[in-house]
């Protein structure tokens, strides 16, 4: 009986085999035409919210571009970037990478590499020095270059970020800088700090010829470090240089110049949220801290938070995950929270370059503005709150009445400290190390700057480029932006 | 173009697939025709012309994608390989001497664009200062030329008959599922299937399934194994572990097999869809017990190639064989770069083998398979990493550190993060170098349930959820990818 049932369903085989083949085929053509018709029916993205930047746009047919491949290229990589829903489905591509193992003490790497030893006890010349500077820097870019280009989501967001930085520099100034890749430790990323000891040096010998040409403007270096130096578990310490022993470096070489002990304010009060945990910057409690650090060294009045109003952005995610590409941060938002002063009166003008790729090329005229900008919750440009970016040099004018002027030479970091110093400066002129196009001599005399304060992180106090702006504003001509409206404005009064 | 590329799976290959699907009712109907006496029918006549006219289209838009100048020099190849194969077959006066005209101008073509930046630097290592010519390498170039120097051959030894349609020559040579990175097919496999070929629900089937195979081995397997080796191999070798080397090198062992076979698999499973049958590129060449297996399983159409074309002429087994050895693996492993850390690779592998027929081979029946597997996995890893580094002195510099001789230890912090992190990535890509299809179609046949109805239905839901599987997370894992070339797309 059951040799006659076999061979029964033998006989049947091949219709079978057919009926299989036939569900087999049409289940997955309709899932492929399914994926298909969405790929495009539906409009596709033109910016990308994870990676902070817009995508492909469709290449331009010329004879040139076509025989040259870069038009048939151009097609595919548009194709490929502007998928619909591209950054939900991004999302759950990387979720999917996540499947690929498991983390070791909650710890995922990107692009970390043990770091060769240094010594901060550099007795090199400074030809030496200099010429140590450009190779660690090289070394660094190339390590950076060559980290991203082994993943996938690292090299995207690297590709991404060139471009970013053409848009918005405000949170792209750690990229050509030394760094040595991204530590996810819990759900907190940590940028590994790379630092070279031989660029300390030169860092603090620009900070000297400032105090040089202004001899009676105090001078104040802040160099404020990164969250990895207080939140890296003991497990990552070979890869990761100490940024207290290059501030302390730095500090060594310091000539008439005051330091202002940012490092101790914030390790002081490591068990409050002073660091985003998904963003490569502090987070505006920190620069309260040091703030008052600073406010106490320069002996000016401070006040104290309480005077000021509490603001949250909720569901934060900033600019790490996109470096990284790590969904634990995605999946782990936080509230940007940053304080608005309420007892002091205050104006901001913005005299506002306008750029191309990423360089200076004219300028807007100057305009009144608010100084901090609510973004929505859920927005990854929350910590562009400070004066909407970089790009511009800010003038505040306060009704503090110390007769004190203070200008802050600063990276994005700086961004977060003039709100806290309202009270305590009559006027704070805030100027981005790559963005400024006066002789800095002419133009802080020119409105009668009392004090000057170099905000940086300590990945820029370590880096060649930072040297080179501050050395160019020093001997830099006026490139005669906004001066020229002056006599304009003056004629129609 | 390539085919882990969102515009090629959602473009192209639609585009392709509804004007073959025309075409097909438009040579059924002309078969039709003449079937029934409305139109003239010849012996030996194009069966599919409207079907074939498609498919070279499409291979030339498909490679002029990527190639929009050295398209011509392929048209210009297929040409000359045109004319030549008909004066071979001409008679037997012509045949030879049109036969080295036509090897001579073949490997003209790919000695100029592929070789000659190479002998101009190895030629300068002497210190004549030649200027270089800096030619960029046409894709596919090692693929097409072969096939051609093949198609020349076989008609010379009256094994084929020589194309008179020069469109049909045109459509072996440039069809896009193998004209930029093999298989490297023979004429003779698929000449027939040329003029006359019939398609059915099986083999349309079969080939989706063998292409979203080799897909999900391309993006989900190399493309992520592609991260963690040259997190390791492309970085500062002074810092690097030895753990960190030996977990790089093992990552792109995996990676160049699943990379390559992963292409062979789309591009057989494509040209089954389209009614060809191409020969089998890989079989599980890492669960080879020697390294003779090992070639045997690896890049099949070309150790046949060069059997069939160069060791056996030199005189195979019969006359001094070590030098015919020596002479097909320099050229073995000249074929995959111009490269003298390629031509090492192939010398390496050239005396491992020779050596294997005077020691394991004769004793392998004694030796238990675990250690000859052992013995075989580490000849192939350390293989590639000779064939990893083009750069000698990175080559020279990363060995020692294979063998606890780096200055950074033997382990740390990332080497165990990028370990644990990928390990499901790393042991289920282990698995798949086993052949897992042949496993299961063993036991099922084995199994009662082989006979009945609800056999076919588990059979037919996995592969289904299988192929699903992989064609929503390849598509996933695609977006944003814009550089995602094939390893052997440079050879």
């Amino acid at each position: 009986m059951k040799e006659n049932n076999s061979k029964k369903y033998r006989e049947k085989t091949p219709k079978r085999r057919k009926i299989s083949n036939i569900v087999y085929l049409s289940t997955v053509l309709i899932a492929f035409e399914s994926i298909g018709l969405a790929l495009l029916i539906f409009p596709r993205s033109t910016v990308s919210i994870t990676e902070k930047r817009e995508l492909k746009k469709f290449p331009e047919f010329t004879l040139d571009s076509y025989f040259s491949g870069e038009f048939t290229k151009g097609v595919s990589e548009w194709f490929s970037d502007t998928v619909p829903f591209r950054d939900e489905l991004t999302n759950a591509a990387t979720a999917i990478g996540e499947l690929n193992g498991f983390r070791v003490g909650g710890i995922r790497l990107h692009g970390v590499e043990s770091l060769p030893t240094e010594s901060s006890d550099t007795s090199t010349s400074s030809s030496e020095s200099t010429s140590s500077t450009e190779s660690s820097s090289s070394s660094s870019s190339s390590t950076s270059s060559s980290s991203s280009s082994s993943s996938e989501s690292t090299h995207e967001s690297t590709s991404s970020s060139s471009e970013q930085k053409k848009d918005d520099p405000n949170i792209q100034d750690h990229l050509n800088i030394t760094n040595n890749g991204i530590a996810v430790v819990g759900d907190r990323a940590l940028m590994m700090y790379g630092g070279s000891y031989s660029v300390g040096e030169r860092y603090a010998k620009v900070m000297n010829k400032y105090k040089q040409a202004m001899p009676n403007v105090n001078v104040y270096s802040m160099i404020i470090p990164t969250s990895c130096e207080f939140y890296s578990p003991s497990e990552l310490n070979g890869y990761h240089a100490s940024e207290l022993d290059n501030i302390n470096h730095v500090n060594s070489f310091l000539q008439g110049v005051i330091p202002v002990d940012a490092y101790s304010a914030l390790a002081a009060h490591t068990s409050e949220d002073i660091y985003l945990r998904t963003d490569h910057h502090w987070a505006p409690l920190g620069a309260y801290y040091a703030a008052q650090q600073f406010a106490k060294t320069a002996g000016v009045p401070f006040k104290d938070i309480s005077e000021y109003s509490q603001e949250v952005v909720h569901g934060f995610v900033g600019t790490m995950y996109g470096y990284s590409g790590d969904i634990v941060l995605k999946n782990n938002p936080e509230d940007f929270v940053y304080y608005v002063p309420t007892t002091v009166e205050y104006t901001t003008t913005y005299y506002e370059y306008e750029l191309s790729g990423g360089s200076i090329v004219g300028a807007r005229p100057e305009f009144d503005g608010k100084f901090f900008v609510r973004y929505s919750d859920g927005s990854g440009m929350a910590y562009c709150t400070f004066m909407g970016g970089d790009s511009q040099i800010v003038k505040v004018k306060t009704n503090a009445g110390t007769g004190r002027r203070l200008a802050i030479l600063k990276d994005s970091y700086g961004n977060a400290l003039p709100g806290y110093l309202f009270g305590s400066f009559d006027e704070i002129i805030v100027i981005d190390m790559r963005y400024f196009t006066h002789n800095v001599v002419d133009f802080l005399t020119e409105n009668g700057t009392t004090d000057i304060l170099f905000a940086n992180n300590a990945f820029h106090a370590a880096t060649a480029s930072t040297v080179t702006y501050y050395e160019t504003f020093l001997t830099q001509k006026d490139w005669g932006y906004w001066q020229t409206k002056k006599p304009e404005a003056d004629a129609a009064q | 173009m390539v085919f882990s590329d969102l515009f090629f799976l959602y473009i192209f290959i639609p585009a392709v697939a509804i004007c073959y699907a025309l075409a097909r009712c438009g040579d059924r109907a002309r078969l039709k025709a003449a079937e029934t006496g409305r139109a003239p029918r010849y012996a030996n006549a194009n069966l599919c012309p409207y079907t074939n006219a498609v498919l070279i289209v499409f291979s030339l838009i498909f490679y002029a994608w990527g190639e929009p100048i050295y398209i011509f020099l392929m048209l210009a190849s297929v040409v000359m390989n045109y004319f030549v194969g008909l004066f071979i077959a001409r008679g037997k006066q012509s045949s030879k001497p049109a036969l080295v005209v036509g090897l001579v101008l073949n490997i003209a073509i790919i000695g100029v664009f592929k070789y000659a930046d190479f002998l101009v630097d190895t030629l300068n290592l002497t210190g004549i200062g030649i200027p270089k010519p800096n030619i960029a390498l046409p894709i596919g170039i090692s693929f097409f030329t072969f096939q051609s120097i093949s198609y020349l051959i076989d008609v010379y030894r009256r094994e084929v008959k020589a194309q008179r349609n020069f469109f049909s020559l045109l459509l072996y040579i440039s069809m896009f599922p193998q004209l930029i990175a093999g298989p490297i097919v023979r004429y003779s496999t698929i000449s027939e299937e040329i003029s006359n070929r019939t398609i059915n629900f099986n083999d349309i089937s079969e080939g989706s399934f063998r292409f979203l195979i080799g897909l999900g081995k391309k993006v989900i397997l190399a493309n992520q194994l592609a991260e963690i080796s040259s997190k390791f191999l492309d970085g500062n070798l002074s810092s690097l572990t030895t753990g960190g080397a030996w977990l790089g090198i093992f990552a792109y062992t995996l990676q160049i097999y699943f990379d390559f076979s992963g292409y062979s698999d789309m591009a057989i499973g494509m040209g089954r869809c389209f009614g060809f049958h191409f020969d089998e590129n890989f079989n599980h060449p890492y669960i080879a017990r020697t390294i003779t297996d090992f070639w045997r399983r690896w890049h099949i159409s070309l150790g046949s190639f060069f059997r069939d074309y160069v060791y056996i002429p030199l005189g195979g087994n019969r006359r001094h064989q070590p030098l015919n050895i020596l002479i097909v693996w320099f050229m073995t492993g000249l074929w995959h770069g111009a490269s003298w850390n390629f031509v090492l690779w192939g010398l390496y592998f050239g005396a491992i083998i020779m050596l294997e027929k005077y020691t394991i081979l004769k004793i392998k029946d004694k030796i238990p398979p675990i250690f000859l597997h052992l013995y075989s996995i580490f000849v192939i890893v350390f293989g590639w990493v000779i064939f990893y580094f083009v750069d000698f002195s990175r080559l020279g510099e990363f060995i020692p550190i294979l063998f606890g001789g780096g200055k950074a230890g033997g382990w740390d912090a990332v080497v165990h993060g990028e370990l644990m992190g990928n390990i499901w990535l790393l042991i289920g890509a282990v698995i798949c170098c086993f052949p897992i299809s042949k496993i299961i179609g063993y036991f099922y046949d084995k199994s009662a349930s082989s006979d009945s109805a609800g056999g076919e239905v588990v059979l037919t839901g996995l592969k289904t959820i299988c192929s699903l599987a992989i064609l929503v997370v390849s598509t996933l894992l695609l977006i944003g990818s814009t550089t995602n070339p094939f390893l052997y797309l440079r050879f």
